[in-house]
């Protein structure tokens, strides 16, 4: 295996998490590590088909107010995810003055602050000549002014970019990131994801018939849908010999990035069909100048979808050969749920908690294997083990697919 | 740095604006010649979309392929834009060269109208009367998606927002990843629905023109006319090692980009972004023949454009061609950007068309030129109303 020369290799130095897990990189990786569950049972005030619904909450920031209120702080949900995680990250890297003065943001996410977007469409519902107040107006555009507000709360002036690409947003961010890094438009790079949960992807993922009545079992043969959450992760990213240059700690390499789209119908996908993940893995060996048998660990996007738990296997054992069986394949979403922007993110985080702490973390609620799905899922207790290349998967509603590879950092 | 750095040329242009769906019909209006004095043609504003009004695109389906009844407005009017410039682009594409492309669009508001109406329909209707088939269209990256699909292009395809300037940002985006060698081939651009953020976002800070004229520059300037449009560029790359292989109409030499707050000089901004495209660029100032301006017609925006510009340029300003689009488009946000590009390749490839423009040295008013040097290097400039500020130097190929 060869590596790119030390300028153009990216490396992480900071890491934030917002989730139902826990904040702080240090609660987040006990509670991965003990196979805690993050998912609860959550009011809803409108049918969603349960009776009882449940969803991965970050209970810290209380739960989330479906129900408008004028005077509500429901506007900024969000960004208080993100702030938090990005301030956390910041903090570990020690971004100086300097290294904030060229510093881009870029933000992953489904549909920005989704929760003042619907109780916007209830207050005007209600009132049809309400139009949108001169409040909303100074927050500027629900989506849009995601990075632009978190880059002037945390002191930053490099460029800013909100990049919406459902359950890829997270890998997409990174990608984003890294394309500003490696072309010298700026020296740090915040790459973020977070979504907060909504009535809409509660609604619709139900109605897909995608959304399990209260677990997520990944890869399990009686799996039978994902469950919602929501929160934020952070990772400052920067060149490795402005790292060096910083005497930062350097915790983990972003080797390679790889993206592409199925370019077929939403709903026209099979298993077998993996000519797209193959696309986005290539480019991300191409980029790590790597090989499918350097990869020794998986973190799998594992949505616990009859479908895509399939396909991803189907594809992991195009990728790797025989050698599938012997790698180890991890997903956290039996834990957290299903953060929908924010869940890349949060698997990109808990990859370089893996290398740092030489451990695998589990994929819970796997009791019966599935036939269709055999390889080694690390189920149900983690597992001590030294790790050096993992392949984190992120697969978007619409086809959209981000597949990042991690490395331990060697100098 | 990362060792490869290619080149990155236009090679083609798309576009649905208030002057008809496809380049075509633009490029008419810009033979007729722009004006510091205009009103963007309407297809007059009788239909009402979401209580205001607007110069609306029209699309006949039953002209286009890709189309289906199904599709909502956003979508049909990037589509046909496509399919009425791109075609023949794609026809001849193996499946090799198109896993090798990807999409990149701007995009300020997302797809506001199918959010709204199918949370509306679950909260009011019940449930049950949610048809899950209508949950793709409320995402963001509805529009790249579909174009992905109908193009059979799988390589990335994304929407980023960085606000008013995201169109500009999308195709920076673009460029950085061709100069990286990371694709072959990539659509950027920018889709602008309007919504009620975005028009109440400019009814709120009054930047409305009353008389539904966009004057930019001119003393008795008195606001915007928004409109809704998607442009698209392609951009392709070449290394100088592999000899030209594309029909090159320009080449994308640099970008520079950044949002602030309202506490933080804009001028200063702006003037930093202009000197982080020339960077990249390797240009001085003075080596710009053409400005491609935001010019919308606003008192603040086209006051604070005018300050940059003297800043950039001095007292060569009234020496350099500026092309005030929008008073034949109007104020199309995300789309902007990438149709002052467009313009910016029209000019470059058809002399002295679409009439460019002048800054009086006295007074900051607009005046028809004559007798300008031809237009060798543009700069491409998005300073949004919402603090956005984008810019981007182009070369004639």
């Amino acid at each position: 295996m060869t590596v790119p020369d030390s300028a153009s290799r990216i490396v992480v130095t900071g890491l934030g998490v917002v989730s139902p897990l826990g904040i702080g990189i240090e609660r987040y990786h006990e509670s991965l590590q003990s196979g805690q569950n993050g998912i609860q049972p959550v009011d809803v005030p409108w049918d969603t088909g349960y009776e009882v619904n449940h969803a991965g909450i970050v209970r810290e920031f209380g739960p989330p107010c479906f129900v408008a209120d004028n005077n509500s702080a429901t506007g900024g949900r969000a960004h208080r995810f993100a702030q938090a995680a990005c301030s956390m990250a910041i903090d570990q890297a020690k971004l100086t003055a300097e290294c904030r003065r060229r510093c881009a943001v870029v933000v992953g996410t489904t549909w920005g602050e989704a929760l003042e977007l619907e109780n916007n469409a209830q207050l005007t519902a209600a009132c049809p000549d309400r139009g949108t107040d001169a409040g909303d107006v100074a927050r500027g555009h629900p989506f849009a002014r995601l990075s632009a507000n978190l880059k002037a709360e945390l002191g930053l002036e490099g460029p800013d970019f909100v990049v919406a690409t459902t359950c890829a947003a997270g890998n997409h961010s990174i990608s984003m990131a890294v394309d500003l890094l490696q072309t010298g438009t700026v020296d740090a790079a915040l790459a973020v994801g977070v979504d907060p949960l909504g009535y809409l992807v509660l609604l619709g993922f139900s109605r897909l018939l995608l959304q399990a009545p209260d677990t997520c079992r990944p890869f399990d043969l009686n799996r039978n849908g994902t469950i919602l959450a929501e929160g934020a992760g952070a990772l400052v990213l920067e060149r490795s010999d402005e790292a060096k240059r910083r005497n930062a700690e350097v915790l983990a390499e972003v080797a390679g990035c790889g993206l592409s789209c199925d370019a077929a119908g939403t709903f026209e996908s099979n298993a077998e069909d993996v000519r797209s993940l193959q696309i986005a893995a290539q480019g991300a060996f191409r980029q790590a100048q790597c090989k499918p048998q350097d990869i020794d660990y998986v973190s799998a996007h594992g949505s616990a979808t009859k479908l895509n738990d399939r396909k991803e296997t189907y594809f992991l054992k195009s990728l790797l050969g025989q050698r599938a069986y012997h790698v180890p394949v991890s997903a956290i979403k039996s834990m957290l749920g299903h953060a929908q922007g924010a869940a890349a993110s949060l698997e990109a985080v808990a990859c370089v908690l893996s290398l740092q702490h030489d451990v695998l973390y589990p994929t819970m609620n796997l009791e019966t294997p599935d036939p269709e799905c055999d390889l080694d899922y690390v189920a149900n207790e983690a597992r001590q083990c030294r790790v050096n290349t993992i392949l984190s998967n992120a697969f978007g509603m619409g086809g959209n697919n981000a597949i990042i590879i991690f490395r331990r950092w060697t100098d | 740095m990362y060792a490869r750095t290619d080149q990155v040329f236009v090679t083609g242009c798309a576009a649905s604006t208030c002057c008809g769906v496809g380049v075509a019909p633009l490029f008419a209006r810009f033979r007729r010649g722009l004006s510091s004095d205009s009103a963007p043609p309407t297809n007059p504003c009788s239909a009402n979309r979401q209580g205001f009004r607007f110069p609306q695109i029209t699309v006949d389906i039953s002209q286009y392929v890709r189309i289906t009844r199904t599709e909502n407005e956003l979508t049909r009017q990037l589509l046909a834009a496509v399919e009425s410039d791109l075609a023949q682009k794609f026809q001849g594409l193996s499946a090799s060269e198109r896993d090798e492309m990807g999409i990149i669009l701007g995009n300020t508001s997302g797809n506001y109208t199918p959010y709204c109406q199918f949370y509306s329909t679950g909260l009011n209707d019940g449930y049950i009367r949610v048809n899950p088939a209508h949950l793709p269209a409320t995402l963001i990256n509805y529009q790249a998606v579909q174009l992905s699909n109908a193009l059979g292009i799988m390589g990335q395809s994304t929407t980023i927002s960085s606000g008013f300037s995201a169109g500009l940002d999308a195709v920076g985006h673009a460029m950085m990843r061709l100069r990286l060698g990371k694709d072959r081939a990539m659509l950027a651009g920018g889709i602008q629905e309007l919504t009620p953020y975005d028009h109440e976002f400019l009814q709120v800070k009054q930047l409305i023109s009353p008389r539904g004229v966009i004057r930019p520059y001119h003393g008795t300037r008195d606001g915007t006319v928004p409109a809704e449009a998607v442009a698209l560029l392609l951009l392709e790359r070449q290394h100088p090692d592999d000899g030209q292989h594309c029909k090159a109409l320009a080449e994308v030499l640099g970008w520079a980009s950044a949002t602030g707050g309202p506490g933080e000089d804009p001028v200063a901004r702006a003037k930093r972004v202009i000197d982080g495209a020339l960077r990249m660029a390797e240009l001085e100032a003075g080596e710009v023949d053409a400005v491609f301006p935001s010019a919308n017609g606003t008192c603040a925006g086209d006051q604070l454009e005018i300050y940059v510009l003297r800043r950039v340029f001095g007292n060569r300003l009234s020496s350099v061609a500026v092309y005030p689009i929008k008073s034949v488009v109007g104020e199309c946000l995300a789309a902007s950007g990438p149709l002052q590009c467009i313009a910016a390749v029209y000019a470059m490839n058809h002399g002295a068309d679409p009439s460019p423009h002048r800054v009086k040295a006295r007074s900051d008013a607009l005046q028809p030129a004559r007798r300008l040097a031809p237009c060798i290097h543009a700069l491409v400039l998005c300073v949004g109303l919402d603090h956005s500020c984008s810019a981007m130097v182009l070369a004639k190929a």
